[in-house]
């Protein structure tokens, strides 16, 4: 790069080179300021100012994984003679009264990632059956409504007996386990919510569609005659405004509804 | 293999979780809000909490997104009387300065680049983490803090003629 292109194009920000002085590496900006003389002045002057990277501070994140048991040998040794940042570190491990609202969330928590279906999408039995776009209606009538722009694509696994298989409409049975397993098209992040009556029950699952799509898994209780859910993509997570706006079936956020029939024994 | 009740769970997370939110709301009472809401959602994920990693993004993301919300249905309707100086440096009262200025011209940011802006310069975040942070490129928050700062020098001009 010559100095002449260099000086074309725009600035790195003063905090991208206040960063880069610090030792936080940027190829990118290391490239310009290398060859324009306005930003390696700006470069030599901090390196005078500073003295080199040797104070850099841990990010808070950084900080907040060590405080959560990530292993990370050079923040908790810089945490351990840096006031500012053992301060944040206590601050972050407070032994903290739980209040009653924490125990009015409930005990139990969705199933995390249930292990038995990975074999089998790994060996292939993604080959084996065409994929379920959204709005395809098996014989059987399974209830499912997709609203939204945009092209994803949306399956269902049920696990029934130990045995998985896309789900073909037929109704659940309590035990029975289901997941969803997701093509985002262009979105990013998922949500699962649990219905009763056309109303909010409770939020299954808010985070990044996984690269494999697959959704944690949930198993069918005995209560009531169906499962109600609805699953979400967006984006970014999503607020209470957009979660409200969507249950009206408002707005214009990519969703889809699957309402599982149950047979109790 | 942690505990997995929920008391156990809120006596390891909440403390960051509100700190989190603490540095993005200078109101207490929503920042208690936010980073109630912020734990009764992961609770109820499924996410695997023994994964730090992905736990504490996972909450980076989420808490920012609800307090961005907060901050801008707060702006909507507010007039920007301000643009004072660049939202920039590294330091605590650089932060805060941050905090403030973005909060003022919430209604004039998209949601977007306001949760960028807020880990890059208020979490004081590196662009990589924001990247993993969001579940975008790199180059997209690079991206994201140009258009921000080209946003925030153009409401400078308008403001300050």
């Amino acid at each position: 790069m010559t100095l002449r292109q260099a000086q074309g194009q725009a600035h790195p920000s003063k905090l991208t080179l206040d960063r880069l002085a610090l030792g936080l590496a940027d190829a990118e900006t290391q490239a310009h300021a290398k060859s324009c003389a306005q930003c390696s002045a700006h470069l030599e002057k901090l390196a005078v100012l500073t003295g080199g990277p040797d104070f850099v501070h841990p990010s808070r994140l950084q900080l907040d994984r060590l405080a959560l048991g990530s292993p990370d040998a050079a923040t908790a040794s810089h945490a351990a003679s840096c006031a500012q940042c053992g301060a944040h570190l206590k601050a972050v491990q407070v032994d903290l009264p739980v209040p009653q609202w924490v125990r009015d969330v409930g005990t139990s928590r969705p199933a995390a990632w249930l292990r038995w279906l990975r074999p089998m999408v790994a060996v292939g039995a993604m080959a084996l059956v065409a994929f379920a776009v959204v709005g395809y209606r098996p014989a059987s009538g399974p209830d499912i409504t997709a609203k939204g722009l945009g092209t994803p694509q949306v399956q269902v696994w049920v696990n029934h007996a130990g045995k998985a298989t896309l789900w073909s409409g037929a109704a659940l049975v309590p035990d029975d386990a289901f997941r969803f397993e997701v093509r985002p098209g262009p979105y990013r992040h998922l949500t699962i919510l649990e219905l009763q009556g056309d109303r909010l029950y409770r939020v299954l699952h808010s985070a990044p569609v996984p690269s494999d799509g697959l959704s944690p898994a949930w198993a069918v209780d005995a209560d009531g005659a169906q499962e109600d859910v609805m699953l979400l993509l967006s984006n970014a997570p999503l607020s209470d405004d957009e979660l409200r706006r969507a249950l009206a079936g408002e707005g214009s956020l990519w969703s889809t509804r699957w309402r599982f029939q149950k047979e109790l024994r | 293999m942690g505990e997995s009740t929920v008391e156990a769970v809120y006596r390891r997370f909440f403390p960051v979780i509100r700190e989190k939110c603490r540095s993005m709301l200078r109101d207490s009472d929503e920042a208690q809000d936010v980073a109630q809401e912020t734990f009764i959602r992961l609770w109820k994920s499924g996410l695997d909490l023994e994964d730090p990693r992905r736990v504490s993004a996972w909450v980076y993301r989420t808490a920012t997104h609800l307090s961005v919300d907060r901050i801008r249905r707060r702006a909507i309707g507010t007039e920007v009387t301000g643009v004072d100086a660049d939202v920039e440096g590294v330091g605590t009262d650089a932060r805060i300065h941050n905090r403030q200025l973005l909060e003022r011209l919430a209604s004039k940011i998209p949601q977007d680049e306001l949760e960028v802006a807020i880990l890059d310069r208020v979490d004081g975040l590196t662009q990589p983490e924001s990247a993993e942070v969001l579940g975008i490129s790199e180059r997209t928050v690079r991206r994201m803090l140009t258009r921000l700062d080209a946003r925030l020098a153009a409401l400078k001009a308008e403001v300050h003629p």
